[in-house]
């Protein structure tokens, strides 16, 4: 593949990639930065991509995250830790409990984004990423834990966790509004 | 399935990672399941709502990204086509080449940089004239003067300062980059293995300590326009607020005549010229001293006047 056909290739899918480094870094000049080493070294290693259905558009997602976190361990910044993940099963309601129940005809959908980007910007990076390749690309577990190379097991836990943090804001959200049900 | 609905369940369901029997075994329960179905349509209004946060949060890559990873990549390109003239071995150059260019370097007049007005560089100017006047011949013989080093425009000159700009950026970012490419890190080392590759007699010591710069490497580089150049980078001692560390790049290109009287290196040679491109991320500023053609490139724009006063400085000094 000629750097033409990698441009014509890769390109479209910018945007989507700045959204990733954006949750990632933080801060647009970083995460432009990702977004270019991340092209860069998809064009080096173009010639490994192979089409497996679902686009060029993993592939550099992958191609992010790696380089991320490379950055991450080079900057010799605190390490991400080693999820707790009997802590996180520890923390899940008890298989025979359905949930939290309130008064959803009540809770207005629409004024809980402040609440939600609040509880989203609190995430640790990898949660962040997990939720946008979950809620916006549309990712099946598989295919998120291609991207991040962790195993299945683990995405579902990531998963499972920052959900269950952003229903905790709701909750506390409707508790306050006196919309809880009983 | 275990008979109990657990959230993990609703969950996998919701995101459609149950297999069609399963799938269909909890559309059953939850069909008498109140607050299992409510759970799933919170769940399933959750997401729609944590998509649509993370799509407003950033709904477009900035205007000229775009344009500046098309630049940097063009330059990658361009660099892995031309890897011939980088020395094999690491840390060495080619002795006996290096040895004849030195010769040859030795014979040509050294000039001190930066002194007010410049003495014409005769061998230059004769340098020129020849390529001038076989362009010429060649034109009435109907041969092609392709082959020749024609006079380079201004663009050329731009064209040097867009990749200097944009491979500052590369290497700037990219640890494992610096690795491959400077694979002289001892900077008393630099300056003299520096001056025989690119065949000049001497380089400059170049010490940016006392602006708070630290050497980080340097080596060969194919900067367009020359066959040879060389790369020097240093990086500051504090971060900055982001928590990177901002770099400087100093590019080194033998000048042997190829930039014409209209470029801004021949106007006004030892003088610091601002190098504008439409596709630069940096702010370039290069000179001349008639032997040697500096690039100088900051991630901190602001950086760039004391780098010219300090390398002018220094310049002046060999």
């Amino acid at each position: 593949m000629d750097r033409l056909e990698f441009e014509d290739l890769a390109l479209p899918h910018l945007d989507a990639m700045f959204r990733m480094a954006m949750q990632l870094a933080r801060h647009p000049d970083e995460a432009a930065d990702l977004v270019q080493e991340t092209y860069l070294k998809a064009l080096r290693f173009a010639e490994r991509y192979e089409e497996q259905g679902g686009g060029i558009r993993p592939w550099l997602f992958k191609i992010l995250h790696n380089v991320f976190y490379t950055r991450l361990a080079q900057a010799r910044r605190h390490a991400a830790p080693v999820e707790n993940l009997a802590q996180a099963e520890a923390d899940d309601p008890a298989p025979d409990e359905p949930g939290p129940a309130w008064n959803l005809a009540s809770l207005d959908w629409e004024h809980v984004d402040d609440r939600l980007k609040a509880a989203i910007a609190e995430l640790k990076p990898e949660y962040r990423s997990v939720l946008l390749l979950w809620g916006v690309e549309g990712l099946k577990y598989r295919e998120i834990a291609t991207i991040q190379e962790v195993p299945i097991g683990t995405i579902m836990s990531r998963l499972h966790r920052a959900r269950s943090i952003l229903m905790e804001q709701l909750a506390d959200l409707a508790e306050e509004k006196g919309l809880r049900g009983g | 399935m275990d008979e109990r609905l657990t959230i993990q369940d609703l969950r996998r369901y919701l995101d459609g990672e149950l297999d069609p029997d399963a799938a269909r075994l909890i559309e059953r329960r939850l069909d008498g399941d109140e607050p299992a179905r409510q759970f799933v349509e919170a769940e399933r209004r959750l997401r729609d709502r944590v998509g649509r946060i993370m799509i407003d949060s950033a709904p477009a890559a900035p205007a000229a990204l775009e344009q500046r990873i098309r630049t940097a990549l063009a330059a990658e390109s361009r660099d892995a086509a031309a890897p011939a003239a980088a020395p094999a071995v690491a840390g060495r150059i080619e002795p006996d080449l290096a040895a004849a260019s030195a010769a040859a370097a030795a014979a040509r007049p050294q000039r001190s940089v930066f002194e007010g007005p410049s003495r014409a560089n005769i061998y230059a100017v004769a340098a020129t004239l020849a390529i001038i006047a076989g362009a010429i011949l060649f034109g009435i013989f109907g041969r092609s003067i392709d082959e020749q080093a024609a006079p380079p425009a201004v663009s050329d000159v731009v064209d040097s300062a867009e990749f200097v700009s944009a491979e500052h950026t590369r290497c700037a970012t990219s640890d494992e980059r610096q690795a491959r490419k400077f694979q002289m890190t001892a900077q008393e080392q630099v300056a003299a293995e520096m001056a025989a590759y690119l065949g000049v007699a001497a380089l400059p010591d170049i010490d940016l300590s006392a602006l708070g710069y630290a050497f980080v490497g340097g080596g060969p580089c194919m900067v367009p326009h020359a066959i040879r150049s060389a790369h020097l980078m240093y990086r500051r001692d504090a971060a900055g607020e982001n928590g990177l560390y901002p770099m400087i790049s100093v590019f080194m290109v033998p000048d042997q005549g190829q930039f014409d009287a209209n470029t801004p290196l021949s106007q006004a040679p030892g003088t610091w010229q601002s190098c504008d491109g439409a596709a630069m991320e940096h702010k370039v500023l290069c000179a001349s001293d008639g032997q040697v053609a500096y690039f100088i490139c900051c991630c901190l724009n602001e950086d760039l006047p004391r780098l010219a006063e300090a390398l002018k400085e220094q310049i002046g000094r060999r």
